[in-house]
């Protein structure tokens, strides 16, 4: 009957399309530290063929432990998988912005410069009694950490070995 | 009809009264498609995390306090920033302190906040010790380990989402959602400890991270077999919420070996640190 | 007039044909409408997967499996379905068009503890029949003059939902089951109207309805048993249960000779003895999952044998379906599936008259899912065909073959939070 040849004409179909899908399987890995080495072979000690940097698009073609191997400039090169991910690098983050509503209850919660958890939380007695004083709250110290920073030359001078 | 009633009764009866058998979506992780798998993380999803990641760290400090020594500060900054060039989460701006207590242990909050207490440092022999201690924790906020166990994200702010919202209904105010898992992260640190894979994926993740930055990834062998036979209060934390130290060791030395790392032609900067320790009072 | 002579009255006209009732929508298939967005694009081979929302409709025991932690889901569709019955009026054919847009499924599940609780709304049938037809003569008649014409308007809606909550949980590691227990709602309307114009200046006028509601209940016992690493067997036993069945009918005729038109009001409702008589379902299906971005089920369905001598007969049916799932990434997915609704009717005999047609179809479907961080969107449609017998004409022994083709699109979304 027609209808049947119809029928199994869109089954073989079905299968050669979902085979040949299955095929082409291939990923895309971007660099996301400052740059990535890519060596010859899954370990360091290989030869280096040339350093990739940050939002370089690298194609996967299969995995060795924690080394991804990579096509290289039509090479087969090894680079460290925690280097890369599968998304392209974002841009920084920073959480201290101006007019920013969670930093600035974060500036009015410093009225005491500890405030406890559970009266951040607006828990009742009952909870805020169950809460040590473990669960206080230090907004100042945490600001002195994310203020903290230290300037890019003396991070490179650092890097390659300087003294501090 | 009637036996229909009685297959329904007992079909009832027996889901009630099961086993303690827990939702399988987990042990059959075949049965997961792509589209269940953690979805790409946007610009809002980081912004959430460390906004999470902050009360995190204000409790951290909360409870140890801030060891204000600019010296010492200066230089675990200087060591953090080393292998931050490395991270493969550009996307946060990664801080270091130290945290005012004799305790030995190290903790990370999620957006990139990492503590070592100045009891691990009294402890520590060369720098790159304390770069597997720091590249350790690193990993577990690389790994999103307490973001991916709370479900740390941004609300999604799409028409449908919002339609779906309403029909579900949100029974838990955010705020108090946001709150919890707070607690749950405190716990983690300091109760049950991240899950087991986590702790493995953050060591083998140290020795990747310490080598690519040129430290020597043996460090973080050498100070476990140091703290390994300090007993006492000072590490009751350390022990009670990590594996144990001779098979995080063996792990170590495997992960070595498989990335074929040569330790030697590493550095540990022995006397770097010597140097910093000094300004330690 | 009594009904019995109505009928008598009617078989008398040659060309008076329509058994209302008879040929309403589609209770002479089981598988009228796929139900479920994923279901549906792989050609409802679900009862081997079922881990989400439309698994409350095909096996229950599967929504132990759904991964978010609270699913919803919903479908939109389209339906358009032509029949043709050839060589009905002399050489003419007639030809039937139903149209449908419904939302066909609705289901959310929730986790309660260790068990899962789910709630669904579907329409495993739904159609709007059309025919307006004129045809012009001279047509023989039985009447003592030709017709100058005869005209035809038929409709008829019908309309199965089905709606009610799911338990689910697991019995062992292997093992789950799940019961959903679904109130049955059934409402069909018949409208007739024909008008023969003989060529002596006579005519013969017919107009009738009838009504039907059935209420019941549906209760569908599924199991879920994963024998091996990736492979996932599904099975699902339901049954409906009819306990209240009311008819209205009316019906105004026009004999040739007759001056003015007679009113033909046979008895309204049923007795209890008009209860239809559904088969027994069992779905057994396999899903296979090599990996987590393809998908192989496959599904047989088995209806029992009816015998109901009120609203006729039917034979056991078996249908298959087979359906797969590719993931092109991680936002995009493509279903395909194919399927077979075979016809529960017993083969036509050419002895005997007012038999059901046979018509034994075949389908084809697909779809395309987006999807976003908790919410898909998908897109989809099948084909249906197939060829077969009718006997159209009441009271007559002649057999047309008929040809059926039908297609639908659905639009569907669902989100997990």
């Amino acid at each position: 009957m027609n209808t049947k040849r119809i029928f199994v004409n869109l089954v073989i179909s079905l299968v050669v399309c979902l085979i040949a899908l299955q095929a082409s399987a291939q990923e895309t890995y971007y660099v996301q530290s400052v740059k990535a080495k890519v060596h010859s072979a899954p370990s360091f000690k290989a030869s280096v063929l040339g350093e990739a940097s940050r939002g370089t698009r690298l194609n996967s073609i299969g995995r060795s432990g924690s080394w991804l191997k990579v096509s290289y400039y039509g090479k087969d090169g090894y680079v460290a998988a925690i280097l890369v991910s599968v998304s392209p690098p974002m841009a920084k983050h920073t959480m201290i912005k101006a007019g920013d509503a969670d930093f600035q209850q974060g500036v009015r919660r410093r009225a005491s410069t500890y405030t406890s958890a559970a009266a951040a939380r607006g828990l009742a007695a009952d909870d805020r009694r169950r809460l040590s004083g473990e669960d206080r709250l230090d907004y100042d110290g945490l600001e002195r950490v994310e203020k903290y920073t230290i300037s890019d030359a003396e991070l490179t001078k650092f890097m390659e070995g300087g003294k501090i | 009809m009637r036996r229909a009633s009685v297959l329904v009764f007992l079909l009832v009866l027996m889901s009630v009264a099961m086993p303690d058998a827990v939702m399988s979506a987990d042990d059959q992780p075949w049965r997961q498609r792509v589209s269940a798998a953690p979805p790409e993380m946007t610009s809002d999803d980081v912004t959430e995390e460390i906004r999470f990641g902050r009360e995190v760290a204000a409790r951290l400090l909360g409870r140890y306090g801030l060891y204000a020594n600019d010296p010492l500060t200066k230089y675990v900054n200087l060591v953090g920033q080393s292998l931050a060039a490395y991270s493969n989460r550009p996307e946060l701006k990664y801080h270091f302190a130290v945290l005012n207590t004799s305790e030995i242990n190290a903790y990370a909050a999620p957006g990139g906040y990492i503590f070592i207490t100045k009891g691990a440092i009294d402890k520590m022999q060369d720098e790159s010790e304390l770069a597997g201690v720091i590249a350790h924790e690193m990993g577990h906020i690389n790994g999103k380990h307490v973001v991916k166990e709370l479900d740390i994200k941004a609300t999604e702010g799409s028409a449908a989402a919002g339609l779906a919202r309403l029909i579900g209904g949100g029974t838990e105010s955010a705020r108090i959602a946001f709150s919890k898992a707070v607690d749950k992260a405190m716990d983690t640190l300091f109760t049950t400890g991240y899950k087991r894979e986590d702790e493995i994926e953050a060591d083998k993740g140290s020795v990747m991270q310490c080598a690519v930055a040129g430290y020597d990834p043996a460090g973080l062998i050498r100070y476990f077999e140091r703290i390994s036979a300090a007993k006492g209060k000072s590490t009751e934390v350390l022990d009670k919420t990590h594996p144990a130290y001779d098979a995080r060791i063996i792990l170590l030395k495997d992960s070595i070996t498989a990335a074929a790392i040569d330790t030697a032609a590493l550095k540990t900067y022995k006397e770097r640190f010597a140097e910093a320790m000094k300004t330690k009072k | 007039m009594s009904f019995r002579k109505f009928s008598a009255a009617m078989a008398m006209v040659f060309i008076l044909m329509v058994m209302t009732g008879v040929s309403t929508a589609d209770e002479f298939h089981y598988n009228n409408l796929l139900i479920g967005d994923r279901a549906t694009g792989m050609g409802g081979a679900y009862t081997g997967v079922s881990d989400d929302p439309s698994g409350l409709y095909y096996n229950p025991a599967g929504i132990v499996y759904t991964t978010g932690r609270n699913l919803s889901a919903s479908v939109n569709a389209y339906y358009n379905t032509k029949k043709e019955y050839k060589n009905v009026i002399g050489g003419n054919g007639w030809e039937r068009k139903a149209t449908s847009l419904l939302p066909n499924f609705f289901g959310i599940v929730q986790p309660l503890g260790k068990l899962k609780f789910g709630f669904s709304y579907a329409v495993p049938d739904s159609i709007k029949e059309d025919q307006d037809q004129t045809f012009a003569g001279p047509l023989p008649t039985a009447l003592g003059s030709p017709a100058n014409s005869y005209t035809i308007n038929f409709n008829n809606e019908d309309n199965t939902t089905l709606i009610g909550p799911s338990i689910a949980g697991e019995l062992t590691n292997s093992l789950s089951a799940g019961l959903t227990l679904y109130l049955y709602h059934r409402s069909n309307q018949t409208i007739l109207n024909q008008f023969i114009m003989l060529q002596d200046g006579r005519y013969e006028w017919q107009n009738q309805y009838i009504e039907k509601v059935e209420r019941g209940y549906k209760p569908v016992l599924g199991l879920m048993f994963t024998p091996a690493e990736k492979l996932s067997i599904g099975v699902s036993f339901a049954r409906i249960f009819i306990y209240n069945s009311s008819t209205t009918s009316q019906a105004t005729f026009k004999d040739a000779d007759a001056a003015t038109p007679d009113d033909v009001t046979p008895p309204t409702g049923g007795p209890p003895s008009e209860k239809r008589k559904y088969p027994y379902e069992l779905r057994i299906g396999a899903g296979y999952f090599p990996s987590s971005s393809l998908l192989v089920s496959a599904d047989a369905v088995y209806y029992t044998k009816v015998s109901d001598p009120v609203n006729g007969d039917r034979v056991d049916v078996l249908n298959l379906a087979i359906g797969t799932e590719y993931f092109l990434n991680k936002s995009w997915a493509l279903r395909g599936g194919i399927f077979s609704d075979m016809a529960n009717t017993p083969e036509l005999d050419p002895t005997r008259t007012n038999q059901d047609e046979k018509i034994d179809l075949y389908g084809v479907s697909m779809s395309i899912s987006n999807f976003s961080r908790n919410t898909s969107i998908t897109l989809g449609g099948s084909l249906t065909m197939g060829s077969g017998k009718a006997q159209i004409l009441g009271g007559s022994t002649e057999i047309q073959s008929v040809d059926q083709a039908g297609w639908m699109m659905f639009l569907s979304s669902s989100y997990a939070y």
